[in-house]
C-alpha cells in the first residue's frame, strides 16, 4: 500500500512544480487550446449527428408500421446500421466530457495563478503606470478567459424585443428585421432539437438492448466474471444518463411553440403598426 | 419448505405488480416471481469414489422451485435482489434436499467517476437426513471504482466470504480478501481487467495467506457476450512449509457424524479413507443439489440466475484449496437467437498442485496434483409471455494423480418456468 500512496504524492509534487512554472500567458494559451479542441470535437459530434438523424428518421418510419410483416427485420437491419454510428457518437460523447474536464482544469489553474499574480501586485509599492497597466491586462486575460469558456446555451432566450409607442417606421423595421432572425432561429431549433430527440431515443433503444443482453449475459457467467458485472452496471448507468439527456431535450422543446407563437404574435403586432404608420404619414407638400 | 410456500404465496400476489417487459432501467420496485418444475438425470462415471455413490441422489428426480426477484432503480443507483427456495425430490420422504439462494446487488454512484458497489451471495442447503453435504455460506463484498473520462477504471474491492459445514467442520473456512483491479477499455464494446488479490483465510487444520493474480477479457453485443479469464493462485507461508514426514496422515479434530462416512472411518481403522480426494467428491455431492438449481434459476434476464448459484472461478464444491498453487481458465459464450431463444455456455479448466491441509499429521501433508474440466451450457425458449422452457447439461471431468480424483460426472435437466 505504500507504493500507490508515494506515487500519488510524486504525481501532486510534479503537478505542482508543473503549474508553478508556467507562466499566466501559457496558462491562458494552454485554456484557449483546451476550447478550441472542444470546439473542434462539438463539430465533429453536430456532423455525426446529423448523419444519425437521418438513419432515426428511418428507424422511427419503420417502427411507425410496426404491426407490417417484415417491419421487424427491417427494424433490426436499420438498428445495426444505427448501432455502428452508435459507437462513435458514444465515443464522441465521452471525449467531451473528458475534454470538458480538461477545460475546467486548465481555467482553475489559470484563475489560481491570475488571483496569486494580482496579490502580488496589490503587495508591491510604487509602480505606477506599469502596475495598473499589469492589472488591466490581467483582468482583460481574464475577460477573455471568461469569454472563450463560457458553454454556449443550447437554447438561448429570444431576444426582449418590445414595440415602443414612439416607434417609427424607421425603428419598426429594424425590430421587425431582428424579431424575424429571431423566428428563423426558434424554427430551425425546432427542427433541431427534434432530429437530436429522435437520435438520442434510437440510441435509448440501442442501449437497453445492449444493457439486457449484458445483464444477462453476467448473470450467466457469474461472479468469477466480473467485467461483465461491471460492464452491465456502466451500461445501465450509460442508459440513465441517455434518458437524462432526452428529458432535457423534451423540456427544451416544450416550450419552444409557445416562444415560437410569441414572436409570430409580435411581428404581426410589429407589421400592423408599421401599416397603419405608413398610412397616416402625411405627404410631403 | 416454509421459505418456499412463503415465495409460492408470494409469487400471485405480487403478479399485479409485476412487469412484463423486460426494461432493466424501470423506476420504483419491480418484483419479478416465478415458479420452476424441472427433471434431472445425474450420472457419475464409473471411476467415481465410492463415497460419492454412496451418498448420491435419486435420478431421475423431480424439483420444485421459487424465486422471487426485486430491483429499485433510483436516481443514483440501484438496488438488485433475488431469492431461491427449491426442494429436490419433495415427494420422497428421507431424501429430500432443500436450498435456499439469495444474492444482493446495490449501486451507488457518487458523482460522475466515482462507485460504491455492494455484494453479497448467500447459500443454505439441507437434507432430511443428516448429511455431510449440509453447509451455509455467505460472502460480502464491497467495492469503491473510479472512473475517469479517458476510458481506464480503477477498484478496490474488500470481500469476506465465510462457510460452514455442520456435520463435517473441517471444510468450513474465513476467507478475507482485497483486491486491486484495472480496467482497460480496448474499444468498442471491448473491455479488460487485470487484478490482483490479496486473500488470509483461516480454517482448523490451517491458515495462512495467498495472492491471487487474474486477467479478464469481455466482448459483448447486443446479440449477446463473450468473456475469457484466468486466475493464478499462489500460495503463502502456509503452503509451502509443509515439510512431508513418517506416519500416517490423519484427519484434523472433527469427526464426520454422517453414520456412513463414519463407518467407513471406522471399519479403515484410520482416516486414510477420507483423504482429501474423498473429501473433494464427497463435497460434490452439494454440487449436484446447486447444478439442479441452477436449472431451476433458468437463464431468464429476469432472474439473478446462475451468478450466485454457480460462481465459476471459487466454486463451493472444491473451493477448500488452501496452500495449493491453482491455475484456472474460463471460458463464457452467450448468444441470443430471435426474440425467443438463447442460449450461454460455460467451460472451465482448473490445475492445482500442492499439499493437502485438510491433513494434521505433525506436518504430513502430501503433495498432489488433480485436473478439473467443467462445461456447462443451457438453452432457454421463451413461449410465453409467462412460460419460458429451458434445458441445461453440465459436464465434469477430474483426473489426478489420486484415484479418489478420477471421475466423470454427468447432469441433465429439463424444466418448465413460469413467470408472473
Amino acid at each position: 500500500m505504500r507504493w500507490p500512496a508515494l506515487l500519488a504524492v510524486v504525481l501532486a509534487c510534479a503537478h505542482g512544480a508543473d503549474a508553478a512554472s508556467m507562466t499566466l500567458d501559457d496558462l491562458e494559451q494552454a485554456v484557449h487550446e483546451a476550447v478550441r479542441e472542444r470546439n473542434a470535437l462539438a463539430q465533429e459530434r453536430r456532423s455525426r449527428g446529423d448523419e444519425a438523424a437521418a438513419l432515426a428518421d428511418e428507424i422511427s418510419r419503420i417502427k411507425r408500421r410496426e404491426s407490417a410483416p417484415r417491419a421487424d427485420r427491417e427494424l433490426e437491419r436499420g438498428l445495426r446500421a444505427f448501432d455502428r454510428l452508435v459507437g462513435a457518437l458514444d465515443d464522441l460523447d465521452r471525449r467531451l466530457k473528458a475534454q470538458e474536464r480538461t477545460i475546467d482544469h486548465a481555467w482553475k489553474r489559470f484563475e489560481k495563478q491570475a488571483d496569486r499574480e494580482m496579490a502580488r501586485l496589490s503587495e508591491q509599492k510604487g509602480g505606477g503606470a506599469s502596475l495598473a497597466a499589469r492589472v488591466d491586462s490581467i483582468e482583460t486575460a481574464i475577460r477573455r478567459v471568461r469569454q472563450d469558456v463560457a458553454r454556449e446555451r443550447r437554447v438561448r432566450p429570444a431576444l426582449d424585443i418590445v414595440l415602443d409607442p414612439n416607434d417609427g417606421p424607421a425603428e419598426i423595421r429594424v425590430k421587425l428585421a431582428l424579431l424575424q432572425a429571431e423566428q428563423r432561429r426558434f424554427a430551425d431549433l425546432i427542427v433541431t432539437l427534434d432530429q437530436e430527440i429522435k437520435v438520442v431515443e434510437t440510441r435509448l433503444l440501442i442501449k437497453r438492448q445492449l444493457a439486457r443482453e449484458v445483464k444477462a449475459a453476467s448473470e450467466d457467467a457469474g461472479a468469477g466474471l466480473s467485467l461483465l458485472q461491471r460492464e452491465s452496471d456502466d451500461l445501465l448507468q450509460a442508459v440513465k444518463e441517455m434518458e437524462r439527456r432526452r428529458e432535457a431535450l423534451l423540456q427544451d422543446r416544450a416550450h419552444l411553440p409557445r416562444v415560437l407563437l410569441k414572436l409570430d404574435d409580435l411581428v404581426e403586432s410589429l407589421l400592423e403598426r408599421e401599416s397603419v404608420l405608413t398610412t397616416i404619414t402625411p405627404e410631403e407638400p | 419448505m416454509r421459505i418456499l410456500i412463503i415465495l409460492a404465496a408470494l409469487a400471485p400476489l405480487c403478479a399485479a405488480r409485476a412487469t412484463a417487459d423486460d426494461d432493466p432501467l424501470r423506476r420504483g420496485w419491480v418484483w419479478r416471481p416465478s415458479v420452476f418444475v424441472f427433471g434431472s438425470i445425474d450420472e457419475i462415471g464409473d471411476g467415481a469414489p465410492e463415497p460419492m455413490h454412496e451418498l448420491l441422489e435419486a435420478s431421475p428426480a423431480m424439483s420444485l422451485a421459487a424465486s422471487l426477484d426485486a430491483s429499485r432503480e433510483g436516481r443514483r443507483g440501484r438496488l438488485q435482489t433475488s431469492t431461491l427456495g427449491l426442494i429436490r425430490s419433495p415427494f420422497a420422504r428421507g431424501a429430500r434436499n432443500y436450498f435456499f439462494a439469495g444474492r444482493l446487488h446495490a449501486v451507488s454512484e457518487l458523482g460522475a467517476d466515482w462507485r460504491l458497489t455492494l455484494d453479497d451471495s448467500v447459500r443454505f442447503q439441507r437434507r432430511d437426513a443428516p448429511s455431510i453435504t449440509d453447509f451455509q455460506r455467505n460472502e460480502i463484498v464491497a467495492g469503491l471504482e473510479w472512473r475517469p473520462p479517458h476510458g481506464m477504471s480503477f477498484g478496490l474491492r474488500l470481500s469476506d466470504r465465510r462457510r460452514a459445514l455442520p456435520h463435517l467442520a473441517e471444510l468450513g473456512f474465513e476467507r478475507q480478501g482485497a483486491v486491486l483491479a484495472a480496467g482497460l477499455g480496448l474499444g468498442r464494446r471491448f473491455g479488460a481487467e487485470l487484478s490482483l488479490q490479496w486473500q488470509r483465510y483461516s480454517a482448523i487444520t490451517t491458515a495462512g495467506r495467498r495472492v491471487v493474480l487474474s486477467a479478464e477479457l469481455a466482448r459483448y453485443g447486443s446479440r449477446g457476450a463473450i468473456a475469457l479469464r484466468g486466475a493464478w493462485f499462489e500460495p503463502g507461508q502456509d503452503g509451502n512449509s509443509a515439510t512431508p514426514t513418517s506416519g500416517p496422515p490423519v484427519l484434523g479434530p472433527s469427526l464426520p457424524p454422517d453414520p456412513r462416512v463414519t463407518a467407513r472411518h471406522e471399519g479403515s481403522g484410520t482416516a486414510v479413507d477420507l483423504l482429501p480426494g474423498s473429501w473433494e467428491a464427497l463435497a460434490l455431492q452439494g454440487s449436484a443439489t446447486r447444478d439442479a438449481a441452477d436449472l431451476a434459476s433458468g437463464t431468464d434476464i429476469d432472474l439473478a440466475g446462475d451468478p450466485f448459484l454457480f460462481d465459476p472461478l471459487e466454486s463451493d464444491s472444491d473451493e477448500w484449496d488452501f496452500g495449493r498453487r491453482k491455475q484456472v481458465i474460463v471460458a463464457f459464450f452467450s448468444r441470443r437467437f430471435g426474440d425467443a431463444w438463447r442460449c450461454a455456455a460455460i467451460v472451465r479448466y482448473q490445475h492445482k498442485n500442492g499439499p493437502n491441509l485438510l491433513l494434521t499429521n505433525g506436518g504430513a501433508r502430501p503433495w498432489f496434483k488433480d485436473d478439473r474440466v467443467a462445461l456447462r451450457a443451457s438453452l432457454q425458449r421463451h413461449i410465453h409471455r409467462h412460460i419460458n422452457l429451458y434445458a441445461q447439461g453440465c459436464h465434469l471431468i477430474s483426473w489426478a494423480d489420486r484415484p479418489e480424483l478420477d471421475f466423470s460426472r454427468t447432469l441433465v435437466a429439463v424444466g418448465v418456468q413460469l413467470r408472473y
